[in-house]
């Protein structure tokens, strides 16, 4: 499928208009909607569902590819997109719809920030097993629909885990909803688990539900300088595997604990959570796992949570023309991915998470072949290289995700029967489903 | 009836006794692909596979028993051919129909397909197959420090496939999650015919989320033939402690308190006074048979954060005036304390030959006004019920206990069930909580989910490419002629409260 051309210049918003007045429709600074270097012919900010529904149905009715918009923070994931008229900003449908804290479940709408939840949430001592990049723009409802595990997912594990409801708008603005308010359900088939990390591609979340858990009494961290990233990497798998219920157990090389805020010089980031005694306890396990593959600084544990969200910030967007892989691969074989990553390219930024068997790069030029043959000796180790972030010449010439496996024929007709005009996202997520 | 399920498989291919009977085409040709002792057709043997361990029951027209994916894949052609359905069973321990083949045709028992394929210790997944059981997983991970953690009661004989199917969960789902939560890829034989990976070790395969579709889906998108799944390190230290209890509402407000202070145990169970009565004769378990209820908790974790926790919930169950508070670490000692619970449901034929368990979920905080509720519905239809429930997840169990001699009295022990799980909904929660919907409860998914919501279930179905190849009449309320005895007390309760969506 060729890409559809979007007429911005004379865009015909009336029919946003008609239905929504004028509040809502923008034609102008339509560049702050830019995806991949492409604008849209018109912005939308519904006030509510209902409205967002009614602007999906508008947009369908004509066909106009739409792009939903969270609060933008993971913007430069995906393919080029093949056809966007409207960008449909979901930042008015925020707020709590039901809060039960004795039942520890909430449900809330899909373009609350990430932050603003888990601030409420903490005035009853819970909170809500999630990481994300950005916390204070990221929306629950992008979160959900990149839907991917982070640093902490030995410990925490996934958005996925904890999302018990979904509400979602389909292309045609058809409300779909799947799951419920309870924190154990198995009625009908499991639409959160679809709509969690589809980008958006098969409907908009427009509330969800999640379980929670109470905050530990205690949640340090310990930084401790390494010689170099192979000492670093080293430690925070040793590290990780002295101590399984670790929270989280990072290695950085210079550059990116530079821009996590931290030293210029490579470190381990070790993080548990629990009752004192014993977190305290499984920090100098793994601390000294660490010093037995030689790293020789000393770290104190410390109540740093600003710390650990700086490195999951990384994952934010870095400086214009730079382009950030995201690696996941067997923690066993993480030190060979890396090995891999490093014959191919000129790494400025290295950061891993072993336990998590996730390795993220930044690099300053990337060529398509390059890519390309690095990408497929990691798929051959058993491991997905996603480009996430690159200049959108690059994306014109190599495909982001990689191989979805053997699903993709059963994923085009789920995208089929879901958005059968294909205006969702359209071409944006794996082998370019529309 | 689950041992009558359970105790015998069929013998199979050839026919006994006067009149002589000659296999069928269907027969034949299944035959042909997976030799003659591995199809059951004898109409007496087909009996065997004629329940589950709920109250419908349907008559197959042939089991087959691979033992390797290619063979799977020819039976689906030959049940393709012929134009008949296909129902995947394991133990046949399900409580919600999903292995009755509610339309006939060919039953895919995955019994013999039962080997633990690898078992890889540092990255902590198991590769099996769909036949192996649960407990069986769980014995051979635990040498390398790991557990499996879903663990249902029927866990010394439900499988690994049947797990995945029906999204089972246990006592431990509490701070576990249930077998979604397990998951990491698997194989599937979709209606085509392809044999296809679904998701993998990283769980980070690109696309959507296909694997967290095909588990719980109930056997209806497809044969599942290999599961990966997730271990966990087992705990350094579990302890675990039991309360007993004069009232059902003292041992709720325990449960609370307990949520309350911030503690997530490992398991949080209670069990009722009839139950009790049930268990108390058989397993000489200690519980006063006047007392009303029996609180079990589970902490588990680094030793030192077990010790501060077992004491924190001790000094709560001390709290609301329990009869006795029990607590052990030592796994024997343990094992005695989860024996009444495990136990339970196998000892209430000490009080009527049948039970109907129900599955239904609530809000925590909802559970002692519902279970009052629960236990005025019973009154009302003149049936004893045991209450056994996962209490810190809000998931009950009553089980209606009745004879099915007695004329007429199943039709009112599925007309109460309809209005305990009628309560459920109301209460802001659902229909089942791990048993899934299966046959039995696929009329009351409008209770829940509008039109839309599951036209876009079908959809996703469809998406696999089958329709009702697999499973037919699970699940979704559409699809006719599945005859199932629980059919007609569905319409009416659905005619006494209407069929409105719960949103």
């Amino acid at each position: 499928m060729s890409d559809r051309a979007t007429a911005a210049a004379g865009f015909d918003s009336s029919a946003f208009v008609d239905i929504l007045g004028p509040g809502p429709v923008s034609g102008d600074a339509l560049d702050v909607w830019a995806v991949d270097g492409r604008q849209p012919g018109v912005a939308i900010r519904p006030p509510d569902e209902e409205a967002a529904a009614a602007t999906l149905q508008t947009a369908a009715a004509q066909g106009l590819g739409t792009v939903p918009h969270g609060g933008g923070t993971m913007r430069g994931l995906g393919n080029p997109v093949r056809a966007y008229d409207v960008a449909l900003d979901l930042s008015a449908l925020e707020g709590i719809v039901a809060y039960e804290p004795e039942d520890f479940t909430i449900r809330v709408r899909g373009g609350t920030p990430l932050e603003q939840l888990q601030r409420m949430l903490v005035e009853q001592g819970q909170f809500v097993p999630l990481d994300a990049p950005a916390v204070d723009r990221a929306t629950v409802g992008g979160v959900l629909a990149v839907g991917r595990g982070g640093l902490r997912r030995p410990s925490i594990g996934y958005p996925r885990d904890w999302l018990i409801g979904v509400r979602a708008l389909l292309a045609d603005g058809t409300p779909v909803q799947g799951g419920g308010q309870v924190v154990k359900n198995v009625s009908g088939y499991d639409l959160p688990k679809l709509f969690c990390g589809s980008l958006g591609t098969l409907g908009v979340i427009v509330d969800a539900s999640f379980k929670l858990r109470p905050l530990p009494a205690f949640d340090a961290l310990v930084t401790i300088p390494a010689p170099d990233f192979a000492i670093a990497l080293a430690a925070a798998d040793a590290g990780q595997r002295a101590a399984p219920v670790l929270s989280g157990a990072v290695a950085l090389d210079a550059g990116a604990a530079a821009r996590a805020g931290l030293d210029s010089a490579p470190a381990v980031v070790l993080r548990a959570a629990g009752l004192e005694g014993p977190a305290r306890q499984l920090l100098e396990q793994a601390s000294s796992a660490g010093r037995g593959v030689g790293l020789s600084g000393q770290g104190d544990p410390a109540i740093e949570p600003h710390v650990w969200q700086a490195i999951v910030d990384l994952e934010s967007e870095p400086a214009a023309g730079a382009t950030r892989l995201r690696c996941a691969i067997l923690p066993a074989k993480l030190a060979q991915a890396l090995d891999v990553l490093e014959q191919h390219f000129t790494l400025a930024e290295r950061w891993a998470g072993p336990g998590a068997g996730l390795l993220f790069a930044v690099l300053d030029d990337a060529q398509p072949d390059a890519l390309a043959a690095a990408r497929a000796a990691i798929e051959k180790l058993g491991g997905h290289l996603t480009i996430e972030t690159a200049p959108a010449v690059l994306k014109q010439a190599i495909d982001v995700w990689g191989a979805p496996g053997g699903g993709l024929e059963i994923m085009q007709r789920i995208k089929n029967h879901f958005d059968p005009q294909g205006l969702l996202n359209p071409g944006r997520f794996v082998g370019g489903l529309a | 009836m689950i041992a009558r399920a359970l105790g015998l498989i069929g013998r199979a291919g050839r026919p006994k006794g006067p009149p002589i009977l000659k296999p069928s085409a269907l027969v034949k040709d299944l035959q042909a692909v997976v030799g003659d002792d591995a199809v059951v057709w004898a109409p007496e043997d087909l009996i065997v596979y004629e329940y589950d361990a709920t109250i419908d029951r349907a008559t197959p027209d042939a089991i087959v028993l691979p033992d390797s994916t290619e063979q799977v894949v020819e039976v689906l052609h030959v049940a393709k051919r012929h134009g008949v359905p296909i129902t995947p069973r394991g133990a046949g321990t399900g409580l919600s129909g999903g292995a009755l083949a509610a339309k006939g045709g060919v039953v895919i028992g995955l019994n013999r397909m039962r080997r633990i394929l690898e078992i890889d210790e540092v990255n902590r997944t198991a590769l099996v197959q769909p036949g192996v059981v649960n407990l069986d997983l769980g014995n051979s991970v635990a040498a390398y420090g790991l557990s499996y953690a879903p663990d249902p009661s029927s866990q010394r004989a439900c499988t690994i496939g049947g797990n995945v199917s029906e999204n089972a969960g246990g006592p431990h789902t509490l701070a576990h999650g249930t077998t979604t939560n397990h998951v990491l890829g698997l194989e599937l034989v979709t209606p085509d015919g392809a044999v296809r990976w679904l998701g993998d070790a990283t769980r980070d395969a690109p696309g959507y989320d296909l694997v967290g579709c095909v588990v719980g889906s109930e056997g209806t998108v497809g044969i599942i033939t290999e599961v990966l799944v997730r271990l966990v390190p087992s705990p350094e230290s579990v302890r675990t402690m039991l309360g007993v209890y004069d009232s059902v509402r003292d041992a709720s407000l325990a449960v609370g308190a307990i949520v309350a202070a911030g503690i997530v145990p490992a398991a949080l169970e209670m069990i009722d006074k009839m139950t009790i009565a049930a268990v108390e004769p058989v397993l000489k378990t200690g519980f006063p048979l006047d007392a009303e209820a029996v609180l079990l908790v589970e902490v588990e974790g680094p030793a030192e954060q077990v010790e501060a926790e077992g004491a924190a919930v001790e000094a709560i169950l001390n709290r609301f005036e329990p009869r006795e508070v029990r607590s052990a670490t030592d796994p024997r000692e343990r094992e005695r304390l989860w024996a009444g619970r495990k136990g339970a449901i196998g000892a209430l034929g000490q009080i009527k030959p049948n039970y109907y368990l129900l599955d239904g979920v609530v809000p925590r905080t909802k559970l002692p006004d519902v279970l009052d509720a629960v236990y005025r519905i019973a009154a009302d239809y003149g049936m004893p019920v045991a209450n056994m429930f996962h209490a810190g997840d809000g998931n009950l169990h009553p089980c209606l206990l009745f004879d099915e001699r007695e004329p007429g009295v199943t039709e009112q022990v599925l007309e109460a069930g309809g209005e305990i799980m009628r309560l459920c909904v109301d209460a802001g929660g659902t229909i089942s909580g791990e048993h899934g919907v299966g046959l039995e409860k696929r009329s009351y998914l409008p209770w829940i989910f509008s039109d839309d919501d599951i036209a876009a279930m079908e959809g996703l179905r469809d998406a696999f490419g089958g329709h009702d190849l697999f499973n037919p009449c699970k699940v979704f309320p559409s699809g006719h002629g599945c005859g199932e005895a629980s059919a007609g007390h569905a319409q009416r309760t659905i005619a006494h409260f209407g069929a409105d969506a719960h949103v």
